[in-house]
């Protein structure tokens, strides 16, 4: 059932149509300093941690400086071990950052069409019910239960939280699909004989997919906090491996005996992190609505 | 009414099926084998099979399957492969510990989050609410153990009026005589209020933080709904009624009491997580902590009783919170004592604030 000559048909006016509305996302007179700044962030931090010469090393130790408090040598001072806590704290952006998109992408991918087809029947209810036991489990006990018993490599992090964050975008998804399941435009695709696929993605999922991606934005950022507090329980990236969660937890008996440095810096990072993602989602929200009102 | 009463609790029966099932194949399907976490790297095989025959673990699937059902319903949920301890015991004599602090930081989340919410509400664009909005996405990008960290550091490390992260009783704390095995209910028990006193003023770090942590999204969540309503017609005329405020707000509340009860009930789920974190940093001898520790060591009876537990007692709390959301809103209990509905208060389309790890 394809219409010639209507816009967004062809693959070319279609790739075009993105092109022209990614270019309207960037270039928005509704993108305030902050939004651009929070961007940079998001992006910026692990290239910074890809391309960036580092001071010192950020996994080897030096034992000639244990706990030396920041100044010019070392810029955030060291750990205990006697390590940089700059050259760690950003390398750990290389790491924690993708793992939460990765994760968040893969809750997208499962969680959406779940939702989307949940709407109506038994395997519907079924599913919900199922997605209803899973909101009542200890989320963070399940995914470090998951993850030690996965062996806990950064595919393994990627997995639990994953299914963790899944249940969101089910929830999600489907309530979007049963407030447009009546809507006229989705009437008249199944009238004309549109494919349940075709009608779910075409024309339900592309009304919805703004309170989608603003759930993502957010649940980038709550990952980010889940990743760092598995790695401040021990569960996650190994021992040298930075991560901020690690440091943190490394730091927590410098940080009683006063010495601030070895926990303060890799947290800034992580609030700096995860308050970006927040700002994306919050200026996101402010243009769906702008749009929605414009309709 | 007693029908569907009835329907939610065989739901929730199934789901407790489901939940064992689940707290299982988490546990048995995974890879991993308990009794090399148990002996080591360096154990030989004959000693393996010899510890797979004392945790049954040589038997079939289905077999221990069966068995974990049949006990779990019985109410036995297994001894630690480590310690060799009761793992029901040790729940009821941790849980008091944790409800120590859990209960009251609960109580302080929702107080705030409904103050600060209805304040930020009623002044909305002005300069409580920027403030609040603010406050709130600052709370809200930090983690648990972000906030005891910077709690400690101020209150303990610079100010030295909290008591150090050391657990729950001081050294020169005498323990009460044990009658229940759970220090908090003991003190209480024999009258030792010097006893309850000092646990409770350890307690108070990590009550604040709770209190704090979840105080932001319950509020969050207290705003977005009283705006909404605070803005419709039946607000405008109760208001051109010449109603009082305070009435005005209570029929305010009623019509988002729907969907803060529905969000307390996350909060708590969320909470039991959020005791492991709180628990492993002020070394507090609660269920989180305990638990977290068996996860760490691989030790499943007390992976798979903690799942249980907890997952069974948030289901009891779904199922109490339907009951009630539809005996306390006429529109659902007209549906409800109608026909047949498997309306989830979980449906709840206007839940947006993300609950953290949840």
């Amino acid at each position: 059932m394809s219409v010639q000559g209507l816009p967004g048909t062809s693959p070319g006016l279609r790739a075009a149509g993105w092109a022209q509305r990614g270019r309207a996302l960037v270039l928005s007179r509704s993108n305030n300093a902050l939004t651009v700044a929070a961007a940079v962030v998001i992006i910026g931090l692990p290239l910074l941690a890809l391309v960036m010469p580092y001071p010192h090393s950020p996994l080897a130790p030096n034992p000639n400086a244990v706990a030396v408090a920041p100044n010019g040598t070392y810029w955030f001072g060291t750990d205990g071990n006697g390590m940089d806590i700059f050259s760690r704290t950003i390398e750990a952006a290389k790491l924690d950052l993708p793992i939460s998109l990765a994760a968040t992408a893969l809750a997208l991918v499962v969680g959406v069409p779940l939702g989307l087809f949940a709407t109506s029947g038994r395997v519907g209810d079924v599913l919900m019910r199922v997605v209803d036991a899973f909101a009542a489990l200890p989320t963070i006990v399940i995914a470090v239960v998951g993850i030690q018993l996965m062996g806990g490599s950064a595919l393994d992090v990627v997995f639990a939280i994953a299914v963790v964050a899944a249940p969101r975008f089910v929830r999600l998804s489907r309530a979007a699909a049963l407030s447009l399941r009546s809507a006229r435009y989705v009437e008249a695709a199944v009238a004309i004989g549109c494919s349940p696929l075709r009608v779910a993605f075409n024309h339900v999922f592309r009304n919805a997919y703004g309170v989608v991606l603003v759930q993502a934005t957010l649940t980038a950022a709550n990952a980010l906090g889940t990743i760092a507090a598995l790695n401040f329980l021990g569960v996650g990236a190994k021992p040298p491996q930075p991560s901020w969660g690690g440091m943190i937890s490394e730091g927590f008996s410098m940080l009683i005996r006063g010495e601030w440095w070895a926990s303060a810096y890799p947290t800034l990072a992580m609030l700096l992190a995860i308050g970006s993602l927040n700002i994306l989602a919050g200026a996101l929200e402010t243009r769906i609505e702008r749009v929605e009102r414009a309709r | 009414m007693i029908r569907y009463i009835a329907s939610r609790l065989a739901i929730a029966v199934g789901l407790l099926l489901g939940l064992m099932t689940l707290s299982f194949g988490l546990v048995s399907l995974l890879p991993g084998d308990p009794a090399v976490a148990l002996l080591g790297e360096y154990a030989t095989p004959a000693d393996i099979a010899r510890i797979h025959g004392e945790l049954g673990l040589d038997k079939p699937l289905w077999e221990r399957y069966v068995e974990y059902i049949g006990r779990t319903i019985s109410g036995d949920l297994g001894h630690s492969f480590f310690t060799g301890s009761s793992v029901s015991q040790e729940l009821w004599t941790r849980l008091p510990n944790t409800l120590v602090y859990l209960v009251p930081g609960l109580i302080l989340a929702l107080l705030l989050g409904l103050a600060m919410g209805t304040f930020a509400a009623y002044r909305s664009g002005r300069l409580p609410d920027k403030t609040f909005t603010a406050g709130v996405s600052v709370l809200m990008a930090m983690p648990e153990f972000v906030l005891a960290l910077l709690l400690l550091f101020v209150f303990y490390q610079q100010l030295h009026i909290a008591p150090a992260p050391l657990g729950m009783l001081s050294s020169s704390d005498i323990p009460p005589p044990k009658v229940t095995g759970s220090v908090v209910l003991d003190a209480v028990i024999a009258g030792k209020w010097k006893v309850f006193g000092s646990i409770f003023s350890r307690a108070v770090l990590p009550i604040v933080t709770m209190g704090l942590f979840f105080a932001a999204p319950f509020g969050k969540t207290v705003r977005t709904g009283l705006l909404q309503i605070l803005h419709s017609p039946q607000i405008e005329f109760a208001r051109a009624c010449g109603l009082r405020p305070f009435q005005v707000y209570r029929y305010a509340l009623s019509d988002v009491r729907a969907a803060l009860m529905t969000y307390m009930v996350l909060l708590f789920a969320a909470a039991l997580s959020g005791a492991a974190i709180v628990e492993s940093v002020f070394s507090w001898p609660g269920i989180g902590g305990w638990s977290l520790d068996g996860v760490l060591k691989g030790d499943m009876p007390v992976i798979q009783g903690f799942v249980f537990v907890m997952g069974a007692t948030s289901l009891l709390g779904y199922v109490v919170l339907d009951t009630l959301i539809t005996l306390l809103d006429p529109r659902a209990r007209a549906v409800a004592i109608r026909g047949r509905s498997s309306r989830s208060s979980l449906d709840t389309p206007s839940l947006d604030t993300p609950i953290p790890h949840q």
